[in-house]
């Protein structure tokens, strides 16, 4: 039987790769936006920090698809289906490497931020000063450290969230299709994820929602707690779809011939 | 001699058509056999319903294991590489065996890769059909197992190089070990078959021992595959 952690480390390395080429795309973009504003005349000591500020979505969002890929084709090949080792180890060890490499990514965000932040610190510090009064105005009990972990919670769980909804639908649309005859599976696909997406975009504005007056709550009234509802109830979500992805992979999903 | 596979009453259907039906089989350990039939008999979905890529009914059992996961510590089949970047080295590739097979041996994948003419240096992309194959080949056989798979091995070799690979095959394989070969080649392989399988109309119509064919029906064993196998239909 193949080890876990052997099977981890090899789903791990292309993810690996692949962030990297995206913070290496990510300083291409900082450097070239550098030169041009001092091309331009208009550079300062703040400008990378500001700049990286603009960029960090662009990272984010690439990094989250291009993992969601990697999760979806690592299912579909034969290269990681005739691995000994059960489905539900694959499943989770393959959502286990890109979650591990979205932390690396941020990790690396948050040292970029750190180090831009520190550049322009002199040039920053009349804005900076004026943010703990800020925070003091709108709720003096808010616990920065508690709030920002929280945040990194609620940010890996509805990264697991939309991971195992990709491959729900995925595993869905697959599935059906083996069932129906060949002539009629294009139009079946289709409305299939139509249903499915709606399903899905229904349940992540509800989310999106829910999340939102949480947050509210947590800075305006103090109750950070009430964020852990929320954690939980993506937990419980994650977990269903998690079981019924496992469930559809071994009974229905086949890997790709070509 | 104790049976390395046996398959009973196996039926495989997919978009509302019948692949394989009542498929039985059952093969003895140190035989090599060849999988005999027409494109798209069915050849390939036979090996991967016994590795459990393909999801059918019926029983399989490889070396005493009928679940999916114990099937597959037991067989070696020719995976395609589809799950690797097109610029991964060779070399990285056998890492990646190595990491993940505890079966596979490294000596042996060596001394494959030294006698195709491999190198690890190589890019994925930069690898000829032949080449690519030769690789798929030194990888499946590199694991110590009891049932090896090569769905179409010899695709894309060159003439010579096929030659040469057929007549050293077996001793690339362990003395208890079975494998199950197909390939459009039947008369380059046939000289190193104990027996034939041959899929036809969505089973298995015939499992003859090679020696047979030739002292009994007096047949070199492409003819008797051509004269057997008329009028099947495509099914892959």
């Amino acid at each position: 039987m193949t080890k876990s952690w052997a099977l981890f480390k090899q789903l791990s390395w292309p993810r690996f790769v692949l962030m990297n080429w995206v913070v290496a795309f990510e300083l291409l973009m900082l450097v070239i936006s550098g030169l041009w504003q001092a091309i331009m005349g208009d550079f300062h000591a703040y400008t990378p920090f500001f700049t990286l500020c603009g960029f960090m979505m662009i990272p984010g969002v690439v990094s989250l698809v291009m993992l969601a890929v990697q999760n979806e084709r690592t299912v579909m090949t034969e290269t990681y289906r005739l691995i000994p080792i059960s489905d539900w180890k694959l499943y989770l060890l393959n959502l286990g490497a890109s979650l591990a490499n979205q932390i690396y990514l941020w990790l690396v965000q948050g040292i970029l931020f750190g180090i831009t932040l520190l550049i322009g610190y002199n040039s920053l510090g009349k804005v900076f000063n004026g943010v703990p009064e800020g925070l003091s105005q709108l709720n003096s009990e808010v616990n920065l450290v508690q709030l920002g972990l929280t945040a990194v919670v609620v940010g890996i769980m509805a990264l697991l969230l939309i991971w195992s909804t990709i491959s729900l639908v995925h595993f869905v649309t697959n599935a059906a299709s083996s069932f129906l005859p060949r002539f009629r599976q294009g139009v079946v696909n289709v409305i299939i994820y139509i249903g499915v997406m709606l399903i899905a975009l229904r349940l992540v504005s509800a989310l999106i929602g829910g999340l939102s007056f949480l947050s509210s709550q947590a800075i305006n009234g103090g109750v950070i707690d009430n964020m852990w509802v929320g954690v939980a109830v993506m937990a419980i979500v994650i977990l269903a779809e998690g079981a019924l992805n496992v469930w559809i992979l071994s009974k229905w999903v086949e890997p790709k011939l070509d | 001699m104790t049976a390395i596979l046996t398959i009973e009453s196996l039926k495989y259907n997919r978009n509302q058509r019948h692949i394989l039906h009542d498929v039985q089989l059952t093969l003895a350990g140190g035989k090599v056999v060849g999988l005999l039939g027409a494109n798209g008999a069915g050849k390939t979905t036979l090996m991967r319903l016994i590795t459990g890529s393909a999801k059918g009914s019926g029983a399989i059992t490889v070396s005493g294991s009928s679940t999916p996961v114990g099937r597959k510590q037991h067989v070696s089949f020719t995976d395609h590489l589809k799950g690797f970047a097109p610029n991964q080295k060779i070399s990285r590739i056998e890492q990646f065996y190595d990491a993940v097979y505890p079966d596979f041996d490294s000596q042996r994948y060596q001394e494959l890769a030294q006698f195709l003419d491999l190198d690890g240096q190589q890019k994925l992309a930069a690898l000829s059909k032949g080449t690519r194959e030769k690789l798929i080949i030194a990888l499946t056989l590199s694991r110590q197992v009891d049932l090896y798979l090569l769905d179409e091995p010899f695709s894309g070799i060159d003439s010579m190089s096929r030659k040469k690979i057929i007549n050293s095959i077996i001793r690339w394989l362990p003395d208890t070990a079975t494998l199950l070969v197909s390939d459009h080649y039947v008369s380059e392989i046939a000289p190193i078959l104990d027996e034939i399988v041959v899929v036809k109309d969505q089973t298995i119509v015939v499992h003859e021992e090679t020696e047979t064919i030739r002292d009994q029906k007096h047949m070199d064993i492409e003819t008797y595959y051509e004269q057997l196998y008329e009028g099947g239909t495509d099914n892959d």
